[in-house]
């Protein structure tokens, strides 16, 4: 962007702000406290407070505090947030009031009324490009044997794009997976995926809601290049004990939440378990094949406290950890012949928080936490494993970060903070021993680097159609003797052409410190997590976006939105590094540098209440890399490219009924997929090559050296489209506090085979299709 | 290492593939050009060199590859031209000349007003004493290499015997070579019955000199699958026919098992430093030693 130019537009906006602050103080009071829900006590992010005569308004932080200044006299107060009933409170105002509101969910009616959110976050806010879920819609969305996964509704929302079905992996506006930052309690997860991509490590019995940013990115948020995934965990029910046991067909969850004192603290505990290694071991069991001994599975825990110390102070302390395991072992343990593989992943997080109120417009909340990922794959001769070849990458981080949001008046609030982070990435560690010799390699190439950063945004309300988010992201990060000092504005804007349309646009520049090198698409653990260095310089990206959305009531949500990103600085593999790569060499020496441009077209189409419910969505994109050393310096289509997404999802209220106290509910969902294909690289022609030294004249160089394949572009090949229609059955029964859920869906209704992957057999070239028609049924227990 | 890995994702990909569909698919890159295709090794033990020279043909064609009849190829050696190739009745062009270690080499190919062409240095002998030795149990071979400080080197190492008796004249490159090394590399390594022989490597062991430069190392290994006379062989190759070497034989084992179960992978490109085309090339050098009446049992 022209630097004069922006330079222009920050000193307009800036003598704005002192132009809004010096006009702020008039005689105003303010209201301030807490939106939750009633059953629960959960605090709800996101809900809204709206003065109904000053037509202003203002949404509770994450942590569901507000604080909205009004004019001294009789206010009436909406409280809103979806899914619950709107709470009206009128007030007399004296001096400054701290109330807080308890929300009911509409669904206790006959009937579901899903109430409609107000248009404030929607039309007003200056947010542009932010898609919120929650676990409960999550839920009713059909997947493949019935495992709720919210990476895979991800996928569902325009300018989400995935490569191959059933994985877990994204790109959002044409970033790598590795430049969205994915946040479980405001702590990165650096591995997200279970079952080798095709489940994500998100139980969604231990999620509470979660927001993808993608076109504003606020200046809270750093460290990646294309967009934010912020998840957070249930807090833990304040007011009486509830479960959740769910079973389906590849795992089986049960969650346990409740008071420890009732509405000053709580607990929440969930833990998740695969069957597949079940089934793997009495399947070979059933073979009765002693030699060899294969077992796959995974589990992981969510749990999370917290205390209300008093008013103004609250602990939250979080932990997640999940693992993946998979061993092969041949011979009996006494055996001379005996061998075991192992390769395992696992993510750890802890996050302990504070949330501080300083004064009725001054909240404040500091973390500290620790994050860690480790992959290790080790194959041991004998049991004692005092012989053995083992391989780890590890990443750990350790960070403090402080939040503080500061209500001003009633147009304008501002977002300032800091983050401080200690982050020290150890790829590719080998340790091999035996009888005789004891070696580690690569023990001395791990990167440490310290971030110290410092953020402010601020949301002003520059005339009464005209609203700001304005902010920047500044600090520094040192590595190995080097330091990356960057700034990165943030700017969005938002018109009012009326109360039902508004026009925006945002502009952010966001930096990466740190990369993840794949050389699959598949989320298959095989890929690194390294920092920049002294001679791999940190990423760039320049994301534009503009939209216009519009309400036309308050059922429907309408957007259209355009965005275009640069990539600068991004490192990718060179070609055949897995075959060049010498032991011993660190990945600095296989990585090249290059730039991605993205842009498109997103559309969507949300019906918010009544019996049908749903979303369309459409996203016409274009995603290009450009790498000095892969495809000859030219262009090339990123893996994820798919230029046309369609998406459809509905879910269709049956009806309910009342027989002998308990009341029945049904309901039918479906969702339609159609994609563009993606691109994948194939060889193109055939050509003649040489045997290898001292296999000239032997059997061997008879057949593969003779006839090569040759392949000159990257992605060279568009697959075919590709299109599903899942259907899901819910009948739920109720009857006092229990309720029990059966889920019946099918998964690709009529069985198209999309192509998954294709492969080479002798000289025919062939595609596997993963996921024909696949019915499946699940089970949830609630109390 | 890596086969390791592969064959976990393939009885993994068992349990999906069940509930799969695998379907033959035609891909259409018929409109592609043809590609020169420029191979040749220079051998510092051969009195000859020979190149080929061929085009590409279509993916999964059965018409024979393109022999280019006409091209005038030359040899330089340090810039200076050594000599012209002449072409024999195959695809192949051949010179007389000996390559000398140490010195770089540049083969030119002009044809139909196009220039094809790369370079090599032929690296030096590799200074290794091979011979039978023997631990408390098993008998085995040994090589023991000084590496040279002043070059990089890759080595590979293998053997070549008889597959029956030597008489049915079957010779064969080893299908596997037993090694502890530590230093071996792991692209081709599996785990063989390391309480014998150690590491299993396809068809050869290959290791650089990135940790052992100038030092001498004793390398102890088993070929598999071959009877005596055995040589027994370490190769000094340059940076280029090392990455071919690699990378065909990375693939190749990729698409054997690709063969039997269906992986996900993307195929990569086999390495070239030709320009103006495709192919291969490189330079070896090396040392051998043939075992006849050694008993290994």
């Amino acid at each position: 962007m022209n630097k004069s130019l922006l330079k222009r537009i920050f000193a307009t906006l800036l003598f704005n702000l002192l132009f809004v602050l010096l006009l702020s103080g008039q005689n105003k009071f303010t209201v301030s406290g807490f939106v939750s829900d009633r059953a629960t006590g959960e605090r709800l992010a996101g809900a809204t407070v709206f003065n109904s005569e000053s037509k202003s308004g203002t949404a509770c932080n994450n942590y569901g505090f507000f604080s909205l200044k009004v004019p001294d006299g009789r206010v009436t107060l909406l409280v809103r947030f979806v899914g619950y009933e709107t709470q009206v409170q009128q007030l007399q105002l004296k001096n400054d009031t701290v109330l807080d509101f308890r929300l009911s969910t509409n669904n206790q009616l006959g009937e579901v009324k899903v109430q409609a959110n107000s248009n404030e976050n929607f039309i007003r806010s200056t947010a542009l490009g932010v898609n919120r879920l929650t676990g409960n819609e999550v839920e009713k969305i059909p997947t493949v044997l019935g495992e709720p996964d919210i990476l895979k509704a991800i996928k569902l929302l325009p300018g989400v794009s995935f490569a191959s079905e059933g994985t877990s992996g994204f790109s959002v506006r044409g970033g790598s997976p590795d430049q969205t930052l994915i946040m479980l309690d405001g702590v990165p997860v650096y591995n997200v995926n279970h079952l080798l991509g095709f489940l994500s490590l998100f139980n969604n019995d231990a999620i509470n809601d979660s927001k993808l940013y993608k076109g504003s990115l606020p200046a809270r948020f750093g460290g990646r290049l294309s967009s934010v995934l912020d998840i957070s965990m249930k807090e833990g029910n304040l007011e009486k004990q509830a479960g959740t046991f769910s079973l389906s067909p590849i795992a089986g969850r049960y969650t346990m939440e409740g008071p420890i004192v009732k509405n000053k603290a709580s607990y929440m505990v969930s833990a998740r378990r695969s069957w597949i290694d079940v089934l793997f071991m009495e399947a070979q069991k059933q073979v009765g094949n002693s030699e060899q001994f294969l077992t796959y599975g995974f589990w992981d825990i969510n749990a999370k406290a917290n205390w209300i110390i008093n008013r103004n102070n609250r602990l939250f302390l979080s932990f997640y950890t999940g693992r993946d395991a998979y061993q092969m072992r041949e011979g009996e343990k006494d055996d001379s012949n005996y061998v075991k593989f192992s390769y395992n992943w696992q993510n750890l997080t802890g996050v302990l928080r504070w949330n501080h109120v300083f004064s009725p417009d001054l909240f404040a909340n500091f973390s500290v936490y620790n994050s860690r990922y480790k992959q290790t794959y080790l194959i041991k001769y004998n049991v004692q494993g005092n012989n053995h070849y083992k391989g780890f990458n590890n990443l750990n981080d350790v960070s403090l970060k402080g939040d503080f949001d500061w209500f001003n008046s009633e147009h304008q609030s501002f977002q300032f903070g800091y983050q401080l982070s200690y982050k020290k990435f150890s790829p590719e560690i080998i340790s091999i021993k035996d009888d005789s010799t004891s070696i580690e390699l690569n023990k001395d190439i791990f990167t440490e680097n310290l971030l110290s950063e410092v953020y402010f945004e601020g949301n002003i309300q520059l005339t009464d159609r005209l609203k700001s988010n304005v902010g920047f992201r500044t600090g520094m990060m040192s590595t190995s003797g080097k330091n990356y000092f960057s700034f990165r504005p943030r700017l969005s804007l938002r018109y009012l052409f009326s109360d039902k349309l508004s026009g925006k646009l945002a502009y952010s520049r966001m930096t990466q410190y740190l990369h993840q090198l794949q050389n699959t698409t598949l989320g298959i653990p095989t890929e690194l997590w390294v920092a920049s260095t002294k001679r791999v310089i940190p990423g760039t990206s320049d994301l534009f976006s503009a939209g216009a959305f519009y309400q036309p009531s308050p059922a429907y949500d309408f957007s259209a939105e355009i965005y275009l990103s640069n990539l600068h600085h991004a490192i990718q593999y060179k070609p055949s590094t897995m075959a060049f790569k010498n032991r011993g060499e660190s990945w600095e020496d296989y990585v090249t540098t290059g730039k991605g441009k993205s842009y498109g077209l997103e559309l969507m189409a949300k019906k918010k209440t009544g019996r049908l419910t749903g979303l369309l969505s459409y996203t016409l994109s274009k995603s290009t890399r450009q790498f000095a050393d892969i495809n000859f310096g030219e262009s090339f289509p990123f893996a994820y490219d798919r230029r046309h997404q369609v998406h459809v999802v509905g879910d269709l209220f049956l009806g309910e009924k009342q027989k002998k106290g308990i009341a029945i509910r049904k309901s039918l969902s479906a969702n339609f997929n159609f994609a563009s294909g993606n691109y994948i690289t194939l060889a193109e022609r055939e050509y003649q090559g040489i045997p290898l030294p001292y296999m000239d004249g032997s059997r061997y160089d008879a057949n593969w050296l003779s006839q090569l394949s040759l392949i000159e572009r990257i992605n060279n090949y568009r697959m075919p489209a590709f299109h599903n229609l899942h259907l899901s059955y819910q009948l739920k029964r109720k009857k006092a506090d229990k309720t029990v859920i059966w889920n019946f869906s099918v998964y690709n209704v009529y069985d198209r085979l999309n192509p998954w992957y294709y492969y080479k057999k002798g000289n025919r070239l062939r595609q596997i299709s993963l996921f024909p028609i696949i019915p499946s049924v699940s089970y949830t227990y609630k109390w | 290492m890596i086969k390791q890995c592969v064959s976990c994702l393939f009885y993994l990909a068992i349990v999906f593939a069940l509930n799969g569909c695998i379907q033959d698919v035609d891909v259409n890159f018929a409109d592609k050009d043809q590609t020169y295709v420029l191979n040749g090794t220079l051998d510092a033990s051969q009195e000859t060199v020979t190149v080929w020279l061929t085009k590409s043909r279509p993916l999964a064609s059965d018409i024979a590859f393109e022999v280019v009849e006409d091209a005038q190829i030359s040899l330089l050696e340090n810039d200076q031209k050594v000599g012209e190739f002449t072409r024999s009745d195959s695809s192949a062009y051949l010179l007389n000349y000996r390559p000398q270690p140490g010195k770089s080499y540049r083969v030119e190919a002009h044809v139909d007003d196009e220039l094809v062409w790369a370079e090599t240095t032929v690296p030096s002998s590799p200074v290794a004493n091979i011979r039978v030795a023997q631990s408390r149990y098993i008998s085995f071979y040994q090589i023991q290499l000084s590496d040279s400080k002043e070059e990089t080197n890759f080595y590979w190492v293998s053997a070549i015997g008889y597959e029956g008796s030597e008489e049915a004249g079957n010779r064969n490159i080893a299908c596997a070579v037993y090694s502890s090394f530590v230093y071996a590399d792991d692209f081709n390594q599996t785990h063989g019955d390391i309480s014998m022989y150690g590491w299993e490597h396809e068809y050869y062991m290959r290791f650089n000199d990135h940790e052992i430069q100038g030092k001498t190392v004793d390398i102890n290994f088993m070929p598999q699958c071959i009877n005596r006379p055995i040589t027994i062989f370490i190769l000094s190759v340059d940076t280029s026919l090392d990455k071919y070497m690699k990378s065909s034989l990375l693939q190749k084992n990729r698409e054997d098992l690709s063969g039997e179960i269906p992986i996900a992978y993307s195929p990569f490109p086999i390495y070239s430093n030709i320009h103006g085309g495709t192919g291969i090339f490189g330079s070896v050098n090396s040392t051998s030693k043939v075992f006849r009446q050694v008993n290994h049992e």
